[in-house]
């Protein structure tokens, strides 16, 4: 079922996310537009007009910071979005299927994590550092859940390897099967993507939050990084929940990226619908509601497959 | 090719807008431009390249508003609308000036020139800045007690409020309330009278709410409460508002993520004026209501509140943030929102 691309399929992942992300960027600006009375079309050129204006920005330097961490934590999201893509099949083709590709994706997602907290404590501002705390406290709240919903999708195919799962789903899709894992998913990839209802790291209220010192460049790449990280969380729910390649008519790797499309879209959309989400709430939440529901998941699969 | 140029006709400038005391009127002007031209407003200083002052200068602000400057990264420009007229014309003449590569040019030589002189190679300290204190937190944790001054140069907050506040974690310990360049005998510009069948008094509270929304982390549904409230500010019939106010009132009023993010937060006590009392999500839920009479035909909705009401906000400011986190303390100030052009010239009564 699944096979190895290859080697220049190594480039093709980052141009695929790019692309997508850029789709992501563009849908948000047109939303904007619309809320704003004008016409969406122009949110078309929006991002590309954005990364105009950021490219010939100067950078800044502010005495008392950490620039090793500083420079360097914007620029790993970038390459943590892409170094998690490596295992997502594209079609039935991945760059990697590690027999540990789920704790792979895992494992380059809370790469995340060190970045954000890098960029929040270099700056040396009460902005970024405040910023940087969210992040941590809005990771500690998903992370479980998140992690617990992963499990649930490997314990149903019965192994960690991202082509098991997608085989594993030929009769019936995982987001059928175990639809509490496959919310969580959704919301953790909000979470930890640091978009929309969980965007408060890089919130107005802290005027940009671990970003508050950043231009030109430096938030050029955080800014596109995050929307290639969006792309990557929704392409991993593909083989993860929606059954990975496998649809009627079109090849697989069509079908991959329209169902991959057809998320990122849902969480554009679920970004803009909804306010932001107060992180010392949702701790709670995160704990006591979606813990125990991830775990009742978790147990009603492992009956599942006992019993199949 | 001159490519630097090329990029700086397409981008899309970013302009920080900061509000001193008496530039409502000119504040209005400014985001109706900003918004109708698919301009963003900037988060901070680092991120723009327009520093927009609205309102009457003050030497006190003026002093803020050059650090500000300072901080902006270049190519940059500045521009102050003192009236609402002026707004068109002076954007008209920043974004001229951004686009004059030569004088951007030489406005970075500038800088960099100022920042080698400035710089003080033997320092023990990182940066040459002293490190922060400590003390003891809430919880008898010992961290650092960082210093925090918000505003008066801060996006959506009230004009010319200044919040010096010390910090521990992202906690707020002390709080201090002042006001920056407001004085007697300043006109209201939500207080001015309403000739328009309850439209202003409408607009104020859509102005509120798109400020508390932006705070709220939900700017969607801020900028077209920013639309509306352009809508209801222009003088005329109005077609169409009414349903599109309705729909958004429907779409905010129906959001219980919102209303759970609010609840609890700023509690006002019953001996304080009415538009005040209760929890942030009570004063939400009053804007809202305020919204609804005038969106609907009939009677026009309640005035906004007077100086009394802006000058008791001002004076319960500092007990209602201290001990909360800097989330919860924007959302305070945005949910009190005090017209801090009513209230005059402010000192706090010592002792608070």
């Amino acid at each position: 079922m699944s096979g190895v691309a290859p080697p220049w399929a190594v480039l093709l992942v980052p141009a695929l996310l790019i692309v997508l992300g850029y789709g992501a960027a563009a849908g948000t600006a047109a939303l904007r537009a619309r809320a704003a009375g004008a016409a969406p079309v122009s949110g078309l050129t929006a991002p590309a007009r954005e990364s105009a204006r950021l490219l010939v920005q100067r950078r800044r330097t502010i005495p008392g910071t950490d620039t090793l961490l500083w420079r360097l934590g914007g620029a790993l999201v970038p390459v943590a979005a892409v170094l998690a893509a490596l295992v997502i099949p594209l079609g039935s083709t991945a760059v990697s299927d590690p027999s540990v590709g789920v704790v792979w994706f895992n494992a380059m997602e809370v790469v995340v994590w060190a970045a954000l907290w890098m960029l929040g404590w270099g700056a040396n501002s009460v902005w970024g550092l405040v910023g940087g705390y969210r992040f941590l406290i809005q990771g500690l709240s998903y992370e479980l859940p998140h992690m617990f919903a992963l499990t649930a999708a490997a314990l149903g195919a019965g192994s960690l390897r991202v082509g098991d799962v997608v085989a594993a789903q030929e009769q019936v899709w995982f987001a059928v099967l175990m639809p509490a894992a496959f919310v969580v998913y959704l919301v953790s990839a909000l979470a930890m993507a640091f978009w929309g209802p969980f965007g408060t790291p890089v919130g107005r209220d802290l005027a940009g939050g671990v970003a508050a010192e950043l231009s030109g460049v430096d938030l050029l790449v955080l800014r596109a990084g995050r929307y290639v990280f969006l792309a990557a969380v929704a392409a991993m729910a593909v083989p993860l929940f929606l059954g990975g390649g496998a649809g009627p008519l079109l090849p697989g790797w069509v079908w991959t990226l329209v169902k991959t499309a057809g998320v990122l879209a849902l969480l554009v959309w679920l970004g803009h619908r909804l306010p932001a989400v107060r992180m010392d709430r949702f701790t709670e939440v995160g704990w006591v509601v979606l813990v125990p529901v991830t775990l009742l998941q978790v147990l009603a699969v492992a009956v599942y497959v006992l019993v199949r | 090719m001159d490519l630097t140029g090329w990029l700086l006709r397409r981008a899309v400038p970013r302009p920080f807008v900061v509000t001193t005391v008496g530039g409502t009127g000119a504040r209005l002007a400014v985001e109706r431009i900003v918004r109708e031209r698919g301009w963003r407003r900037a988060l901070s200083p680092a991120d723009a390249d327009l520093l927009v002052v609205c309102g009457p200068a003050n030497a006190d602000a003026d002093e803020a508003l050059d650090r500000v400057w300072a901080q902006l990264p270049g190519p940059r420009a500045r521009a102050r609308v003192g009236a609402p007229e002026q707004a068109r014309h002076a954007l008209d003449t920043a974004r001229a000036d951004l686009l004059d590569v030569a004088a951007q040019r030489r406005d970075a030589d500038a800088r960099d020139r100022s920042a080698r002189a400035a710089a003080d190679p033997d320092e023990d300290m990182p940066g040459g800045l002293p490190m922060a204190g400590r003390g003891e937190d809430r919880d008898g944790l010992t961290l650092d007690r960082l210093h925090l001054s918000l505003g008066p140069a801060l996006p959506d907050w009230p004009a010319g409020l200044s919040l010096r506040t010390v910090i521990q974690g992202d906690v707020v310990q002390e709080a201090h309330v002042s006001l920056v360049g407001a004085r007697d005998g300043a006109a209201s510009f939500w207080g001015a009278p309403d000739g328009d069948r309850g439209g202003r008094s409408t607009a104020a509270a859509l102005d509120s709410a798109q400020r508390l929304l932006s705070v709220a982390g939900w700017p969607a549904a801020a900028l077209s409460a920013r639309r509306l409230r352009d809508a209801l500010l222009e003088p005329g019939p109005r077609p169409g508002t009414g349903a599109e106010l309705r729909r958004w009132r429907h779409m905010v009023g129906r959001s219980r993520l919102l209303r759970w993010s609010l609840r609890g937060l700023g509690r006002v006590g019953d001996g304080a004026p009415e538009e005040l009392r209760g929890d942030a999500a009570d004063r939400w839920a009053r804007w809202l209501g305020r919204i609804g009479t005038a969106s609907d035909p009939g009677p026009p909705g309640a005035a906004p509140g007077g100086p009394d009401v802006a000058r008791t906000a001002l004076d319960l400011l500092p007990d209602l943030v201290v001990g909360q986190e800097l989330a919860s303390a924007r959302l305070v100030v945005a949910s009190l929102d005090p017209d801090t052009e009513a209230v005059g010239a402010y000192a706090p009564e010592p002792g608070t």
